[in-house]
């Protein structure tokens, strides 16, 4: 992929793959460290797409793979603060934690931040599916698994978030109901 | 809130939604869960419209062109001489911790290794840094690779 090709996929797919990231990461910051990331690491790898799937299955395919490893990292981070956040005195702590994720108010009153509890097959299906409405043939190429597979993660994820907020007395729904009547799912 | 900002999802460009499957809310799906997959669509919709992205800076040829500074290069430019620094004074805190100053004793394991001649990893001592430093010193350790004794506070 030549440097004038990520310009071209970047003119075209970049609002998307940054859709993703914000949906997956719950802030605009690290979306769009995310999204970039996906595009330096094509443009780094110029022959790591053979054109053998669609060039935004495969970005969301990088995306989702750098987003599992930020997960990982940003786990481990959260356990080394914590560990320098117990040993300070408790007068000169703040609140919250200093290993507390940074996280919008929006996302947090969103499904997606109950999304975001899942396993991580599901939770990455259910953004495929849901935020950036991907038919499952590209959710199983971009997420390397057989259809049936994803299809398996989209269900399951679904039911998990169902179960998740059986019990919960207030409703999540955030859109107002003219809002809601407004939006028209194609199909 | 929502509503001022709320965007219709499908009234931008086409070709912006190429490979979008126009059947996403005709699964075979229990009532139930058929409307979480809708309200799921309506929470990604509403946050894409309030935080939409900022434009992709430039390509990353262009970005690493003198003339061509965009967001990208501008930002390693700027990042990676403060990192360096930071990793600098990490690695001489750790080695003043470990060699020369230090009355503390070295960490048992240290000791066997050191009489035995093998490499001795670094113990790291965050005296007089900040939170956000401590944090940039972690990230640069694990970035780096650097295997890390202990840390110390």
């Amino acid at each position: 992929v030549s440097n004038l090709d990520v310009d071209q996929l970047s003119d075209r797919y970049f609002e998307r793959i940054h859709r993703a990231a914000l949906v997956l990461t719950g802030n605009p910051w690290d979306a769009d460290d995310l999204a970039q990331e996906t595009f330096l690491t094509i443009a780094s790898r110029p022959d790591a797409f053979q054109g053998r799937s669609q060039p935004y299955t495969f970005l969301y395919g990088i995306l989702l793979n750098l987003e599992r490893r930020r997960m990982r990292r940003d786990a481990l981070r959260r356990r080394h603060l914590r560990v320098l956040w117990d040993h300070e005195p408790p007068e000169v702590r703040s609140s919250p934690g200093a290993d507390a994720p940074l996280e919008l108010v929006e996302w947090k009153k969103s499904l997606w931040s109950e999304v975001a509890r899942l396993p991580d097959g599901q939770r990455q299906a259910l953004v495929l599916r849901f935020s950036e409405q991907l038919p499952y043939e590209a959710i199983a190429e971009a997420m390397g698994c057989p259809l049936g597979t994803a299809k398996t993660r989209v269900f399951h994820g679904l039911a998990a978030l169902r179960q998740r907020l059986a019990g919960r007395s207030a409703d999540l729904r955030q859109v107002p109901e003219g809002v809601a009547e407004g939006w028209t799912h194609a199909g | 809130m929502r509503d001022d900002h709320f965007v219709h999802r499908f009234d931008g460009d086409l070709d912006d939604e190429k490979g979008r499957d126009a059947n996403v809310s005709s699964d075979d799906l229990p009532p139930d869960l058929a409307e979480l997959a809708c309200q799921l669509s309506d929470d990604a919709a509403f946050l894409s419209a309030r935080f939409p992205a900022a434009r992709f800076p430039a390509a990353p040829g262009q970005a690493a062109k003198p003339d061509g500074g965009g967001k990208v290069s501008n930002g390693f430019a700027l990042r990676l001489p403060w990192a360096a620094a930071v990793l600098f004074a990490a690695v001489g805190t750790g080695l003043i911790a470990t060699d020369f100053v230090s009355d503390a004793p070295l960490p048992v394991e240290n000791a066997r290794r050191l009489a035995s001649g093998a490499a001795v990893k670094p113990v790291v001592a965050f005296d007089s840094f900040t939170g956000a430093e401590q944090e940039a010193v972690l990230d640069l350790l694990e970035d780096e690779g650097v295997e890390v004794e202990s840390f110390s506070i």
